[in-house]
């Protein structure tokens, strides 16, 4: 018979194990694909495969990017987050602001309105979106990937309105009181407090803008233009066929590091800010 | 004379409050009319025309949605993969994501660098996974198929079967599963401890407790979770074109995928449109659906958390 002490030693020598077992899984496609962008073309399509690369091909990197605008790219994506960063900032702020600082007639229907529209699949009004920027001229400018933007997603808006409502009334009373207007107290005292918050709301938007692949899809036709993420996607196509997965792999990898990093760097805040989104519904 | 003043005076600042209130909600307000609601009216009323890229279109009536449900075999077979994949992806999805959360859920040193590791593919884009996971599925030199030659089996063709490439989509898909997990984390803490000590003093074991506590305390927002992320699945696009996109029509015919195909390569832009409203009518409905039913238990259960 094992003592209660050896029981919880093993308890806890399960437990490593499963996470161990799980984190494998989850881990393993990203070492492949650093294992892969190591390895040569006649190694990778070679059967029985190898794990570990038996030469080291760093010459991948550089291959790869040759046929890769990266800087461009970069110069594209980096353009597209700065300007999503601060219209997702400054109208989500505003708004929220609205709907839990401020009384006027209708804030109840309209946010009602608002949480409701959380229920529309994306895609129902993609191809009329598609067709309106079209109408206007805006294919293949970066309009309609950053103008959405700076109309306040209701996500976004619902967690600021979260953290707005937790502030004492006090503060922005006694502001009031020195004769603070309302944007006064909104860049003065809300901006401030909320800095955290922003901070992770800008991360977000880092990622999904890094990440996005249907609004370039939809959207972007120069190849001049494209995004980092999208450009792998043509790269991939470009290659697909042959056995340029050692570059391809590399291409892979590169590009997801900078939401990997961002993410470790962020992760705490960004999980938690997860939770509250996944609530909303 | 002096309240009628002060009166005055208020409603003044009433009006002025709402004037402002108007003015920091307008950027919603105006999105909510640019990029909603013109988009929802204008794809209905397109939905009863012809309307395709540039040329003249006219009004043809129900035409659209009569063509879909009488001769269009592709929009069958389309709703038929989607639902396929829906109906097999959300109880595995949900399975997984939740057992990921139990398990991030240990009282174990170390669990955070463990929940970083598990939620990481949620960051790394839906191209590069699709990279990867096309290349391991890869009918020759894939890792899969090259393990399953160890036991025997031989040549799957994951990205452009009819049935295995649903299920290399799938298995890609559950890659992201670590994304629900804080939601469970939470649910998960927001079991009262009380009743566990209660359990325990009955002489109740893990296993008992386990299903007689844990799983009736998260039994809603499981619940919710399986109709929030069926709707979604139904609605599988990205995947669809990056993993298995150059597999032949019919295997890789997806209700998004053909809707966004009819639109952009087909310029049937007022089919499309038909077709959206058709999906939105039936999400919409469920969505309402599961919140006259679980809506009210499920806040309750979120408030607590």
């Amino acid at each position: 018979m094992l003592g209660i002490k050896q029981k919880k030693k093993v308890a806890v020598c399960v437990k490593y194990a499963l996470l161990l077992i799980g984190a494998m899984f989850f881990m393993f496609p990203i070492f492949w694909m650093f294992c892969t962008s190591l390895k040569d073309k006649a190694e990778i399509i070679q059967v029985p495969f190898t794990v570990l690369p038996t030469e080291l091909h760093w010459e991948n990197y550089p291959n790869a990017l040759a046929n890769f605008p990266l800087v461009q790219y970069l110069k594209n994506t980096l353009l597209l987050v700065v300007v999503n960063v601060v219209g997702t900032v400054l109208s989500s702020t505003l708004v929220a602001y609205a709907f839990s600082r401020m009384e006027w007639p209708g804030r109840a229907g309209w946010f009602w309105l608002m949480l409701s529209t959380m229920m529309i699949p994306g895609v129902c009004t993609m191809i009329p979106t598609y067709i309106m920027f079209r109408n206007y001229g805006w294919l293949d400018t970066y309009l309609p990937l950053t103008i959405p933007s700076f109309c306040a997603g209701a996500g976004n808006v619902f967690l600021l309105r979260q953290f707005y409502t937790t502030i004492p009334d006090a503060l922005a009373d006694s502001a009031k009181m020195d004769g603070a207007g309302h944007l006064r107290i909104w860049s003065n005292i809300m901006m401030p407090l909320c800095k955290p918050i922003i901070a992770m709301m800008a991360v977000g938007t880092f990622m999904s803008v890094w990440n996005d692949f249907q609004g370039p899809l939809l959207y972007l036709n120069d190849t001049n233009k494209y995004t980092v993420t999208y450009g792998l996607r043509s790269f991939q196509v470009k290659y697909f066929g042959g056995t340029h997965y050692g570059e391809l792999m590399a291409a892979a990898l590169v590009i997801s590091i900078p939401t990997i990093i961002m993410f470790l760097c962020f992760q705490k805040h960004l999980i938690k800010g997860i939770v509250f989104s996944g609530l909303k519904g | 004379m002096k309240t009628k003043q002060k009166k005055g005076k208020l409603s003044k600042m009433k009006k002025r409050e709402a004037v402002q209130g108007y003015l920091f909600a307008s950027p919603w307000i105006i999105g909510f009319f640019a990029f909603t609601i013109y988009p929802l009216v204008s794809s209905f009323y397109y939905s009863f025309t012809n309307y395709s890229m540039g040329s003249d279109y006219s009004f043809i009536g129900l035409d659209n949605y009569i063509i879909m449900f009488t001769s269009d075999s592709g929009f069958y077979s389309s709703i038929v993969n989607s639902l396929v994949y829906a109906v097999a992806m959300t109880p595995i999805g949900l399975l997984m994501g939740f057992t990921v959360g139990l398990l991030m859920n240990m009282d174990v040193k170390g669990i955070t660098a463990f929940r970083a590791l598990y939620y990481l593919p949620c960051v790394i884009s839906a191209v590069a996974t699709a990279q990867v996971w096309g290349f391991m599925f890869n009918k020759r030199y894939g890792l899969v198929n090259q393990m399953l030659a160890y036991f025997g089996v031989e040549g799957l063709n994951w990205l452009e079967d009819p049935v295995y490439s649903k299920a290399a989509m799938i298995i890609m898909a559950l890659w992201g599963c670590g994304g629900g997990m804080m939601m469970y984390i939470a649910a998960l803490k927001g079991v009262p401890d009380a009743c566990y000590e209660a359990a325990r003093i009955d002489g109740a074991g893990p296993l008992r407790r386990f299903w007689k506590i844990t799983i009736p305390h998260v039994a809603p927002i499981l619940f919710y979770n399986l109709l929030t992320s069926f709707i979604g699945n139904t609605q599988v696009f990205a995947s669809a074109m990056l993993l298995t996109g150059q597999s032949s029509d019919a295997t890789n015919n997806y209700y998004v995928y053909n809707l966004y195909t009819m639109a952009i390569k087909n310029h049937r832009m007022g089919y499309s449109c038909a077709m959206g409203w058709l999906l939105m009518v039936v999400v919409f409905t469920l969505s309402i659906l599961m919140f006259k039913f679980v809506g009210s238990k499920i806040y309750y259960e979120g408030g607590k958390v």
